[in-house]
């Protein structure tokens, strides 16, 4: 398990993008944490910090991210539920595959 | 007035006292109440201003011993001696205070400790060893430790904690003197250097000891935090670059052979230890790991390298 940041300010789609090029290396998305991220002392901004796990020998699926309460994609699974920053705001967030 | 005043506080310090025997808040608030019995400048050490700063007829000087002996050197050698026995002696104070520390076992409520321990920082602190143990029961609660499952448990692992940060702090303040004493009197002057044993005396405490476990893991989050890097965003042929380095790392690919991992490896400058020389697996993770780990020009090196060693797989839809 190793984790990554993913910026505040994306969209859905982007964020969905980012997570797909980092399970390019033969990781999955396990979580993510907002968590107020500093860096050499300075005041520190709100970030996902994501956790993913290492694979053998597998690429995963891209990821489809939903927000809370809008309808599923048709024929993929939910593989995960969390809070995710989305473009500056704290958002219930469920990923498909 | 005067005499009314310390009658005052006298009265009150029983009744701290009894109070303390009630319930720890209590008396902590009187304690706050009581702040005026004592010279402090809000609630710091007492002032000095009012006092001569030289010997006064008939009394002794009014600094310590130590200070006293530092101003008094007259070379760099006399200096540095007085310190070496100053260091000797704290270090051997120290050494009898850990020693029963350690030897100490309590099975005191923790809740009883803590507010007792609020009454001690706010200015009762003892050379009591019961008093210290009180600390580290503090110490449990600043490490994380809120359901007391085995108090005593708890309390021995706090110690060794506690000890472990004194022993690094005091390591890192004897440093300063060491380097001053290179140092001439100018450069290193008396006030210099006993500012510094106070510091390296202070430094084994068991409070100095809790403030340094703070701020290390303050810094340690920090540092932490500053590791985690943000996920390189690809164009899709960077994707398909990562994603074809990635599967020609896979077990089933029958051309990726140790000695041909071996070679890639070399390409890219990772060292293999000489008990993974043969396993191919262990190399394969090895550059599975940087090929994670790398941005996009890194992704385009591991790529070439994977290809002319021969592991490249034909990605091609």
């Amino acid at each position: 398990m190793y984790q990554r940041s993913i910026p505040a300010n994306l969209s859905l789609d982007d964020i969905a993008g980012l997570i797909a090029d980092e399970e390019a290396g033969g990781s999955q998305f396990a979580d993510n944490q907002i968590r107020l991220f500093k860096q050499s002392g300075k005041p520190g901004a709100m970030r996902n910090v994501a956790s993913f796990e290492v694979l053998d020998d597998a690429i995963p699926k891209r990821p489809t991210l939903i927000e809370k309460g809008d309808p599923p994609p048709a024929g993929l699974a939910l593989q995960w539920t969390g809070n995710l920053l989305v473009k500056g705001t704290s958002t219930v967030v469920g990923l498909y595959r | 007035m005067r005499h009314r005043f310390e009658r005052t506080c006298a009265d009150g310090a029983r009744l701290l006292a009894r109070l303390r025997r009630l319930g720890g808040l209590a008396a902590l608030l009187l304690l706050v109440a009581l702040g005026g019995c004592s010279q402090a400048i809000r609630g710091g050490a007492p002032t000095t201003l009012d006092r001569p700063s030289g010997p006064t007829a008939g009394q002794p000087a009014p600094l310590p011993v130590a200070a006293e002996e530092l101003m008094a050197a007259t070379s760099v050698a006399q200096r540095n001696q007085l310190l070496q026995r100053r260091l000797i002696m704290i270090d051997a104070a120290y050494v009898d205070f850990i020693s029963t520390l350690r030897r100490q076992k309590t099975m005191t409520d923790l809740a009883t400790s803590l507010a007792e321990l609020a009454i001690g920082v706010a200015g009762t602190l003892t050379d009591g060893v019961a008093a210290k143990t009180h600390y580290a029961a503090a110490g449990t609660l600043l490490t994380g430790g809120t359901a007391v499952v085995d108090q005593t448990l708890y309390y021995e692992q706090t110690v060794i904690a506690l000890v472990a940060a004194m022993d690094a702090n005091r390591a890192a303040l004897r440093l300063n003197i060491l380097r001053g004493m290179n140092e001439d009197l100018g450069a290193y002057t008396a006030d210099d250097a006993y500012a510094d044993l106070q510091a390296y005396e202070r430094a084994g405490t068991l409070l100095s000891a809790i403030g340094y476990i703070q701020a290390t893991a303050k810094q340690a989050k920090d540092a932490a935090d500053s590791d985690i890097r943000d996920i390189v965003a690809l164009t899709p042929a960077q994707y398909d670059a990562k994603a074809c380095n990635t599967r020609s790392l896979f077990s089933n690919n029958p051309k990726r052979t140790a000695a041909s991992l071996q070679t890639a490896a070399g390409t890219l400058g990772l060292t293999v230890p000489d008990s993974e020389q043969s396993d191919a697996n262990a190399i394969a993770a090895r550059i599975s790991q940087l090929n994670r780990d790398a941005d996009t020009g890194g992704i385009a090196r591991i790529n070439a390298a994977l290809s002319s060693a021969g592991v490249l797989i034909d990605c091609t839809p």
